[in-house]
């Protein structure tokens, strides 16, 4: 039942077990799968009420509690009655507190804070502080918010002597900016200028005071800061302290100032000041250097297309970013945003192979697969078509069929009843991850315009009723300032969703079965439901074409005319000729994915409509079997002129590079930027070269 | 700001801003929910008010009579987060965990003897080497293999200080030694 994440079954067999033979530890076991279950998807709401209150009628079986996982079990199902006096009381219960339990605890200021009693919730916080002496934030917060629900002189007057006492520690001085902020902007501007005074040095300084300082007068606060920048020597000698206060300050800048024109030059002045001083000398080769934040600011800030001195050309844009990021990477190894921002960039102009060698350098794997792999992996068939990656991603996903599973038996019988409902959702997460079904349809893509014959590579149509999961982080690149838009500004192409899983592996089954008539109908009424009905904001246009144009395929399959087959010609032509028109300027993700999908589509065609002719036989009316072949010659003529434009783009290659580092090199932004330790007109060149790759795979796939 | 929360298996889908760190581990999943089954209290995390996660705690309950222990496995914390004080936080609940429930005489962990940051960071914590053990990681790259620090802090179990000593620096052990 673990192995199939079967809460039904487990609850089942729980009970069997509990009744046959009534042991403590089987009605333990049958209280943790009630609660799963009153938890999951898989009841109806009667059923929710009637699990819950089964698992609360079994815990007086197993009272006392003997170990602090019990004590957290009974809480949890206390959580799920329809008031929470129960919980509360226990949670507060002295005898609940002596097991000295952060998920206990945890769900005791919860749980207080939810009821609304917030004389409880300052007294329990100032225990936790004061007597416990543990210095946790949220209990700071949540004191300090009930302080101010209470109004009452006596807790407010605790409140603040415990502030002041605790003034010069991080919680506390922030716990102040937290209080300020509910009395006055004034106040919260004095509580922020304390904080930063004392901790503007440290990097988390501006994330801290980010939400509090948006609220306060923008020109204000930019002159603190500004005056907290000093330097006990030099900016050139800078210690790490004093970079990150600078570095701070400029954060703040870039929050609260998006006019200023000159942002982006004092960023990069600043940064190539700050390549001699201490910080960046003496700091450890694994350590990250904080100035290279003013390189992120100032790529973020010109990709949002905010103001600058000297204006950009558009077609130079992102490689500009690009050499500026690549100025910090090869001075600062491990700095992972900036790596993060590489791949994609370089993802976003079609040079796969440079995206791949920062992807690479972050070693990125196991969990991190599933979570991150997107970087690199997005909508790769129709890129730069590569099979190591893709084969190597989906390791993650077998692995959690089997770990996972046994894992969740070992929590049953360990007695660790606070891990099973994540336990269980984690695996399941992973099983119904969107980032495997992507994973799936890309490899057997891949696989086809690569032309190789790989087993194991079936898709289960079956697959496609799955409630994907959503687990890729997309935030671990917005970093300190950059904000969502921008990330999804320079993203390939839409989120692919569910939605975007579920018609591609209609399609794919609809390839795999196109000669079974009435499967290929039937995934054929599917896929047309699916572009109907869903909501297509994650395909691009390009990949709806291709999946009507399928449609289209499906029909003739059924009942092939010569009109249908010159109609379909026709618009199959049309679709071609409008997606691949070439773009001599500047290559893109965008451009490379029209083209492969193209010629994706031109092979899947063919290759069909071959299919046909080789089961009708001698039996179909020669007139039609004509036509296909006319078809089929005008769509290798459009392929065969793709792959001469791209061939001409290859040879122009030489030519591109040398206007490319020209226009380059002249750009204001750039002449102010230390660019010794990299070759900027190598840099360019490879980005012609990882794109030359992608012409040569797409001019040597065979229709 | 730090709070501390448990550690679920569902957190590790929210760990990037640590585990992309070059020096942090990327273990496989049966690690993680290994430790989460047998340990759940000895595996928490700090989080920002973005609720975040910013850092995390591995320990692990190991040994018999005397070398009953709390250990660290894996203490790391995100990049721009360190130097205020995340991982003393963190240490210290995994000392109150090993102290009660577990009633530990001590806590440990293994650090590369060449890695005088961490060392320096642990012996202002109160942990002192116990022993050498010589050759315990194993080299990269064609290096030699390097010895690693048994450090300890002792308990209030151990009244005695008995689960340390003075001089561990030269106190010598192999890595067979050490496996209980």
């Amino acid at each position: 039942m673990c192995t199939s994440a079967d809460v039904r079954g487990q609850q089942k067999a729980a009970m069997s077990l509990q009744k046959s033979f009534p042991r403590r530890q089987y009605t333990l076991w049958t209280i943790v799968s009630c609660y799963l279950l009153a938890i999951s998807d898989v009841v109806t709401t009667e059923e929710r009420a009637l699990f819950s209150t089964l698992a609360s009628r079994l815990i007086p079986l197993v009272e006392p509690a003997r170990t602090a996982e019990e004590a957290v079990l009974k809480a949890r199902v206390l959580e799920l009655l329809p008031t929470a006096d129960q919980l509360i009381s226990f949670l507060c219960d002295p005898a609940t507190e002596k097991w000295n339990n952060l998920e206990l605890a945890t769900m005791r200021l919860d749980a207080l804070v939810k009821s609304g009693n917030w004389e409880k919730v300052f007294d329990t916080s100032m225990t936790t502080l004061a007597t416990e002496n543990r210095d946790d934030f949220e209990s700071w917060k949540q004191m300090a918010y009930a302080a101010t629900k209470l109004g009452n002189d006596e807790r407010t007057s605790a409140l603040i002597e415990l502030l002041e006492k605790r003034c010069k520690t991080r919680n506390g001085a922030l716990a102040g900016v937290y209080y300020a902020s509910l009395k006055s902007t004034e106040a919260t501007f004095n509580a922020a200028k304390f904080y930063f005074e004392n901790f503007g040095r440290q990097q988390c300084a501006f994330d801290d005071l980010k939400s509090y300082v948006e609220a306060l007068d923008a020109q204000k606060w930019l002159a603190f800061v500004d005056e907290q920048i000093t330097f006990a020597k030099s900016m050139e000698h800078a210690t790490q302290n004093e970079v990150h206060i600078l570095v701070n300050a400029r954060k703040f800048h870039y929050l609260l100032d998006p006019d200023d024109k000159s942002f982006v030059d004092k960023n990069i002045l600043l940064y190539n000041k700050l390549l001699t001083s201490l910080a960046f000398q003496d700091k450890l080769e694994t350590d990250y250097f904080y100035g290279d934040d003013l390189i992120i600011m100032a790529a973020t800030w010109l990709l949002q297309g905010r103001p600058v001195s000297s204006p950009v050309p558009d077609q130079d844009l992102v490689i500009l970013v690009i050499i500026l990021l690549e100025t910090a990477a090869s001075n600062d190894k491990h700095q992972f945003r900036v790596r993060l921002w590489l791949t994609r960039l370089y993802l976003y102009i079609g040079s796969f192979q440079q995206a791949l060698g920062h992807y690479n350098a972050l070693a990125i794997k196991n969990i991190q697969m599933d979570v991150l792999s997107h970087y690199l992996l997005s909508r790769v068939s129709t890129i730069c078509p590569t099979w190591k990656p893709l084969i190597s991603t989906r390791d993650i996903y077998d692995s959690n069929a089997v770990q996972t599973p046994y894992h969740i038996k070992k929590i049953y019988e360990s007695g660790a009843f606070s891990q099973v409902a994540g336990c269980m959702e984690f695996g399941k997460r992973l099983s119904d991850s969107v980032n495997k079904g992507i994973l799936c349809v890309e490899a057997k893509r891949v696989a086809r315009i690569l032309g190789m014959k790989m087993e194991g590579l079936g898709i289960n149509p079956i697959l496609r009723s799955t409630k994907w999961k959503e687990n890729r982080d997309f935030s671990i690149l917005y970093g300190s300032t950059p904000e969502e838009t921008l990330e999804n500004k320079y993203r390939i192409g839409p989120i692919q969703t569910g939605v975007w899983v579920n018609a591609l592996i209609l399609r794919e089954t609809i390839i795999d079965e196109f000669l079974t008539a009435d499967k290929r109908r039937e995934y054929a009424l599917a896929l047309k439901e699916l572009l109907e009905k869903q909501d297509l904001q994650s395909l691009t246009h390009v990949e709806k074409w291709s999946l009507e144009t399928l449609l289209e395929l499906s029909s003739i399959a059924d009942s092939a005319t010569v009109d249908g087959v010159a109609v379909f010609q026709t618009t199959l032509i049309e679709g071609m000729e409008k997606y691949a028109k070439l773009e001599e300027t500047s290559l893109s993700w965008e451009w490379f994915h029209s083209l492969y999908i193209v010629v994706e589509t031109a092979m899947i065609s063919i290759w069909s409509l071959d299919s046909l002719v080789a089961i009708w036989g001698t039996k179909k009316n020669g007139k039609v079997v004509a036509s296909i072949a006319a078809c089929k010659k005008a769509v290798q003529t459009v392929v065969d002129d793709i792959k001469e434009d791209a061939k001409k783009l290859k040879l122009r290659r030489d030519k591109w590079v040398r206007d490319c580092v020209k226009r380059i090199s002249e750009l204001d932004i750039l002449k102010k930027l230390d660019t010794s330790s990299i070759d900027i007109e190598y840099l360019i060149e490879r980005i012609g070269r990882g794109q030359d790759e992608s012409l040569t795979i797409l001019r040597n796939t065979k229709i | 700001m730090t709070s501390l929360k448990p550690f679920h298996a569902t957190d590790l889908f929210r760990v990037n801003a640590v585990n992309l760190d070059v020096l942090t581990e990327n273990y496989n999943i049966s690690f993680y929910l290994s430790y989460l089954a047998q340990w759940p209290s000895l595996f928490f995390s700090t989080e920002n008010p973005q609720g975040e996660i910013t850092g995390y705690m591995m320990g692990k309950a190991e040994g018999r009579g005397k070398e009953w222990h709390g250990h660290v496995t894996c203490l790391s914390v995100a990049a721009d987060y360190r130097r205020i004080g995340l991982a003393r936080t963190l240490v210290d609940n995994l000392e109150r965990q090993s102290e009660d429930p577990y009633d530990a005489y001590f806590l440990d962990l293994f650090v590369r003897a060449s890695n005088a940051l961490a060392i320096g960071m642990y012996k202002k914590f109160g942990y002192s080497v116990y022993r050498r053990v010589v050759g315990y990681y194993s080299g990269d790259d064609g290096k030699d293999n390097e010895d690693a620090f048994d450090m300890r802090k002792p308990l209030k179990r151990d009244k005695n200080r008995e689960s340390v000593r003075e001089d561990g620096e030269n106190f010598r052990v192999r890595p067979e030694d050490v496996y209980l």
